[in-house]
């Protein structure tokens, strides 16, 4: 079934729309939110909470690309319940790692007034960043930071040692903080 | 601006990057490299079922006689045959002869004795051609004579075996012509008689030549003496098949000629046998124009039609050098080894003379 098929199910409320979701997307979503939560039992409840929240958006939202979509969802879900379970900066864990690392990108670390209009603009401005990278390199830092694989995966899938990875996105994290700069994303 | 706002912009980047940036689990996507020695093995096992197929296969077609359990069969066939021989002055006469022995004790001079009877009565002449015997310990022998009917006769020996069996099977014929004539005593191979009695009558005065092979020895005895140009010959052959007995191989006797396919009209196979008894029975006969052909070669078994699965039936045709005709009959051939050609199919007969017979 295809993601037309599936979004015509969600917009006709149709509840079957749900169990195709769970069977074609639930090994992926599972994937994205184990890797932030690093617990099977909560990345299976944030999936359940992924697909009840696509049941609550479509309608009005239509997804162009329903995985992606879903993706993200259980990638905000899985933050906040990382969050919720983890104090910030207080666990050893990957995603606190990854959250510490993107700190370094942080012109100041001064709160923005209008987080939503600015969570907006800083997302176009990462886009434009990442634009100007290879595809190797876009790959692994979106596998870091969307992803939240670890190192070690990540030199494993490429074939290098971990040092050329963690010195590949130090690199990037400092050209990102350089472009974010010339933005004046530290406004 | 916070790393939680970093990370959640960092979350709404585009799709295609993010679905291109999909991790594949390493579990998965590891490929687990092929143990060399597995891809060796798998090789060589192909290769070795590639020759066993090719040496079952080789095996399988490859045509092969494989001797039966002798039985016993007693069939009495008598036949007649009229055969018009002409014969020139100068002509020379060739005999083939063959001999079936299964006794080591035959020799030339038991077989010469046997046969004085059937000669010594009948030939007078001024002319006497020699008299040739031959024996082979538990062989077949084959025997050519050629004479000169013009008085000078010399006779050639070969020496062929062919069988070891014990069986033995042969025809007689012997010739006698009163005065001038020319007598030709002949020992033909036939698959299936251990004795046999043949009488040849010539037109003019003549004289009758009887002779009896009980079993086991070799023998041909010729005598030749001449001074007619033509003569019509009569020939009544009476073929006793007693027993046969033990044997231990077997190889067909050479086709003394072909002669080519030809489809008219001849009349019909009077009999035919079906062989088998015996590896030589094994080749079937048939009998057309008081003439009885054997199988020289066997015929395809998938060729099969009757309900036996060995048998089947075929018209065939063929021209027929002794008789100067084209005969065609319809048959049932028992086949026991297959014999295939890119023309058809193709069954080789020979009695007196060789047939090539083909299907219809």
């Amino acid at each position: 079934m295809d993601d037309k098929a599936l979004i015509a199910f969600f917009n006709a409320r149709n509840e079957q729309a749900i169990a195709h979701t769970e069977s074609k997307f639930g090994n992926y979503l599972t994937s994205v939110a184990q890797r932030i939560l690093g617990n099977l039992e909560d990345a299976k409840e944030c999936v359940n909470d992924t697909i009840f929240r696509a049941w609550n958006s479509i309608p009005p939202a239509c997804p162009d690309n329903l995985k992606a979509y879903l993706g993200k969802i259980v990638r905000n879900l899985a933050i906040d319940r990382h969050s919720s379970q983890h104090s910030l900066k207080r666990g050893g864990d990957n995603t606190t790692q990854t959250l510490d690392e993107l700190a370094e990108c942080l012109p100041s670390s001064e709160a923005s007034p209008d987080e939503t209009a600015e969570q907006s603009a800083l997302r176009d401005c990462i886009t434009g960043y990442l634009a100007t990278q290879s595809d190797e390199n876009r790959r692994m830092f979106l596998q870091r930071y969307w992803y939240c694989c670890s190192i070690s995966d990540i030199a494993e899938r490429y074939g290098m040692k971990e040092s050329r990875v963690k010195m590949r996105l130090l690199r990037m994290r400092e050209e990102l903080r350089e472009w974010l700069g010339k933005e004046d994303w530290n406004l | 601006m916070n790393v939680k706002s970093l990370f959640s912009a960092i979350g709404d980047l585009s799709d295609e990057w993010i679905l291109d940036a999909e991790p594949i689990d390493a579990e998965a996507s590891e490929k687990k490299p092929i143990i060399a020695w597995r891809k060796w093995a798998v090789m060589a096992a192909c290769i070795a079922l590639a020759c066993g197929g090719l040496v079952f296969y080789a095996a399988k077609s490859k045509p092969q006689i494989k001797p039966e359990p002798p039985t016993t069969t007693t069939t009495s066939t008598v036949t007649s045959l009229t055969d018009n021989t002409s014969v020139s002055d100068s002509g020379i006469v060739t005999d083939n002869t063959w001999d079936i022995s299964s006794d080591s004790q035959s020799s030339a001079s038991s077989s010469a004795s046997s046969d004085s009877s059937a000669s010594g009565s009948s030939s007078t002449g001024t002319s006497s051609s020699s008299s040739s015997a031959s024996a082979s310990e538990s062989g077949m022998t084959h025997t050519t004579s050629t004479e000169n009917l013009s008085g000078s006769t010399t006779a050639t020996l070969a020496t062929t075996p062919h069988i070891s069996t014990s069986t033995t099977a042969r025809t007689s014929t012997s010739l006698t012509n009163s005065g001038t004539r020319t007598t030709a005593s002949t020992t033909h191979y036939i698959p299936t008689t251990t004795s046999h009695t043949t009488s040849r009558t010539t037109s003019s005065s003549r004289t009758t030549a009887e002779s009896t092979y009980t079993s086991s020895r070799i023998t041909r005895t010729t005598s030749s003496s001449r001074s007619t140009t033509t003569t019509t010959t009569t020939r009544t052959t009476i073929r006793t098949t007693t027993t046969t007995t033990a044997y231990t191989s077997y190889t067909r006797p050479p086709i003394s000629s072909s002669i080519e396919y030809n489809t008219t009209t001849c009349p019909p196979v009077s009999s035919y046998t079906e062989g088998y008894s015996n590896p030589i029975e094994k080749f079937p006969s048939i009998t057309i124009n008081d003439k009885t052909y054997w199988a020289a070669e066997e015929v395809d078994e998938s060729q099969v039609l009757l309900n036996d699965s060995r048998a089947f039936s075929m018209w065939v045709s063929g021209y027929d050098y002794s008789i100067g005709e084209t005969v065609e009959a319809y048959v049932y051939i028992y086949p026991a080894r297959g014999v295939s050609t890119n023309n058809g199919y193709a069954v080789r007969f020979y009695g007196d003379s060789t047939y090539y017979m083909y299907r219809g």
